[in-house]
Formats: C-alpha cells, structure tokens, sequence
C-alpha cells in the first residue's frame, strides 16, 4: 500500500509536469522559468533513474523556493527514497528544501512527500501540521484530505486518519464533487456517482482508523455503511482499500474466513502486496498453515477471471488492429499509458 | 511511464507465444511516435479512439497510467498491475512465464 501511495504521487508529478508542457512557452527571460524549461527538455531525454536523480536534486538546491520544488518533491520520495534505497539522503534535501520554501502549496507537496521518509528513517515528523499549514490559506480539497488520511493510516497514524477521513466525508456531496471541478460538464448522475466513490474511499479509512483506535464496534458500523457503496474494477477488485482494510480487522478479529472473502479479488487479480499478505495469513489462520496456498490460488485465478472485451483501434500508421486477432492464442500483456 | 522495460520481456518471451500491445490514452501521436522510435520499440502500439471508439476509459475503466493487464492464450484477464516500477519485471515474467 505504501508503495502504491509513492507510485501514484510520481504519476501526479508526470502528469503535472506534462500539464506544463503543454502551456504557452513561457517567457524566456525569467531565469527561473527558463530553468525550469531546460530541466523538462533534459529530463525527457534521460532513461534511468542514476540519469534522472541527479538532475532533480540539481534543480531542487538551485532553486528551493519555487512551485516547482514542491512538484518535485515526490520526484525525489520516489526516485532516491525508494528506487535508489536512500530515504535518509531523500529526507534530508527536502528537509533543506522545506527551510528554504515559502509557497504553501509547495510546503505542503514537499511535507507529503517528506513524511513517509521521516518515518522510514526514524525523524520526528507532524503529519497533522503539514495540512494545517495548507489550511491555514485555503480551504483544502477532497484529494488533499483523503491522501492525509491514506498517508497517515499507512504509518499507523490512526488519529490524524480519523480526523482527515472524517473531513472528507463533508466533501463527498455531489455539490462538494461539482464545486471542485466548476469547469467541466459532468451529469446529476456522474456527480452522484462521484459523490459515492468520495463516500467510500473516506469511509473505508475512517473505519480502519477506528478499529485501530480501538472503536472496533463503531469500525464494523462504519464499513457495513461503506459495503453497498463498494465498486470493482476491471478485474473485479475493489477500487478503493475498503476490502484491503475489512479484511485485515475480520482478520484480526479471528474470522479468517470472512477475511479471506474479502481480500482475494485486490490480491490474486491485483498487484497490491499487503493484501496478497494478508490473504496469506488469513489462509494459514483457516488452514492451519500455507501448504496449498499457490494451488488454491490459481484455483481462485481461474474462477474469477473474465473474457477480455474486443476491441479495435489504430496502429501510428492509421492501420485498424483488431485486438482479438493480435492477441489469438497468446499471452498477451495489454499496458495503458502516455508520453512524458 | 517505464515502457520501454516491456521491451525486453517481449524479446525474451515472444517466441514462445507472448505478445504486447500499448495503448496510448491520451492520444498524444507525436510525443508517443517520438517515443516509441527513440526507445526502438517493436511490439505493437495502438492509439485510443475518440468518442464512441474511446476504449481506455469506457471499455476498462482505466483512470490512473500505467495500468497493465495480463490475458491468458483464451482471452481471459489473470492479473492486473497499477504502476510500473523497477523490479517489476521479475514479478511481470514469473506471470507470464506461469501462462506460456
């Protein structure tokens, strides 16, 4: 889960650094923008992670106080933190950075990014006080809260994922939903649905705070709220942790069973490496021990897997591919991206 | 995205019965033709359709990239896979080699 978190702070920072390219070119005389425009130029042409680090931790010490510090901040959570096995040297530049910034969006993207290393490496870190201080100049999203509160509840920090999950409840409205994105066109119906997906993804961290602060009553009333809510991907796991986090408390609550239930879709059909532990355990705890653990699951593989849908589309030289022929008989691995 | 770590894996594995094919999501032709050029990518890339042909998001439901999946020789999904990091090739080859 903690890995998931990192990875999909680094898709953001793509994302926002490509949201970049794509806007008119920026003055050239501003040193700062300049730089910032030799650093994406430089930093698409560089494949490996020993290329790319030294160019970001570059640009973060010339230039700490600037929006683009904050954006890089995951940047280096991910690429020195974790590809390069080094969360104190990781902990440490932001650190410096954070002494040197004064743009509370970039504080708060730098303290996010600075919290799971701070744990990581033993420092004292106020996951708490990283989004009070963003709060203090403006009212914070729904996206800010709930990663407050997955971040928290992924370093056992129940209290500030109770809090955090409870104030994204109040944004899981349909008007609250609209009120975020005043300038596209969603429906009634895409905003409550919207709405929903905010209910479920605030409730299944409330309930898991709760039942580590020990509300084990008030945890299970709060994900049997969050039960009808739930919804699958493609593959038919939850798309948000609420299964993950039910079972783990089944789990703990001596249901292994039940437990098993819950977490077998995120775990055989996913890539989430605490559910396929915890799936291990809640199996050992029904079975008296894992013999039989990779035969079963493949056994669990083959029930729950589905007929992928055809589909056709064209190749880069407008040619139509039809999926079902370039995939007939094959293993196929079908990936999802975009350019950077 | 990592996408030119799929590259060895499709050299490694493609005579056996293994095949890949991107999707791009975005529809960014020339910073993905760039792309796949510069990273010499052979195996097949597909561009998402617009509108009614618009698959990523209507067909699989796919909000964050990369988003894998994995399909058996009878067209059933085995596995998904969010992200793409280093490392994640060895665990990508034991599926694939599970499914040859």
């Amino acid at each position: 889960m903690k890995k998931m978190l990192l990875a999909a702070g680094l898709l953001i920072l793509l994302g926002m650094m490509l949201s970049c390219s794509n806007e008119a070119p920026v003055d050239a005389v501003d040193p700062i923008e300049q730089a910032w425009t030799d650093f994406r130029a430089e930093y698409g042409e560089l494949e490996s992670t020993e290329e790319k680090l030294p160019l970001i931790q570059a640009f973060m010490r010339e230039h700490p106080d600037t929006e683009y510090a904050g954006m890089l901040a995951g940047a280096i959570a991910y690429y020195q933190g974790d590809e390069m096995e080094d969360p104190e040297g990781a902990y440490l530049l932001l650190a410096e950075t954070l002494t040197k910034n004064t743009d509370p969006e970039s504080r708060y993207q730098i303290g996010m990014a600075m919290f799971p290393l701070a744990m990581e490496t033993g420092a004292t870190m106020d996951l708490g006080a990283v989004a009070e201080e963003l709060a203090a100049t403006r009212e914070l999203k729904f996206g800010e809260m709930i990663d407050v509160a997955d971040t928290a509840l992924a370093h056992d920090q129940w209290e500030v994922g109770a809090t955090y999950a409870e104030a994204a409840m109040g944004k899981a409205t349909a008007e609250a939903f609209l009120a975020d994105y005043p300038d596209d066109d969603y429906t009634a119906e895409e905003a409550a649905d919207k709405a929903d997906r905010r209910k479920a993804m605030s409730l299944a961290d409330l309930g898991w705070a709760q039942w580590n602060l020990g509300q084990t009553d008030e945890a299970m009333a709060t994900f049997e709220e969050a039960a009808p809510l739930r919804t699958v991907d493609y593959v038919g796991a939850a798309d948000t942790p609420l299964d993950y986090y039910r079972g783990r408390a089944m789990l703990a609550s001596g249901d292994a069973a039940a437990a098993m239930e819950l977490l077998t879709a995120g775990a055989i059909m996913g890539s989430d490496d605490d559910s396929m532990a915890a799936l291990r355990e809640a199996y050992a705890e029904k079975n008296g021990g894992n013999d039989g653990f990779d035969e079963w699951m493949w056994s669990q593989r083959e029930t729950l897997a589905k007929a992928v849908d055809g589909f056709s589309l064209a190749d880069y030289e407008s040619n139509p591919q039809d999926f079902s022929a370039l995939s007939d008989g094959k293993v196929t691995l079908l990936a999802f991206w975009f350019p950077t | 995205m990592e996408l030119p770590r799929l590259q060895p894996l499709y050299e490694t594995y493609k005579d056996q019965g293994f095949n890949v094919v991107v999707v791009d999501g975005k529809r960014q032709t020339d910073l993905a033709t760039k792309f796949i050029e510069k990273h010499g990518l052979t195996y097949t890339a597909l561009e998402n359709g617009e509108d009614d042909a618009e698959v990523v998001k209507n067909v699989f439901g796919v909000q964050s990239f990369p988003t894998s999946f994995l399909i058996d020789r009878e067209g059933r999904v085995m596995y998904s896979h969010l992200g793409f990091e280093a490392g994640d090739e060895e665990h990508l080859a034991e599926e694939i080699e599970s499914l040859l």
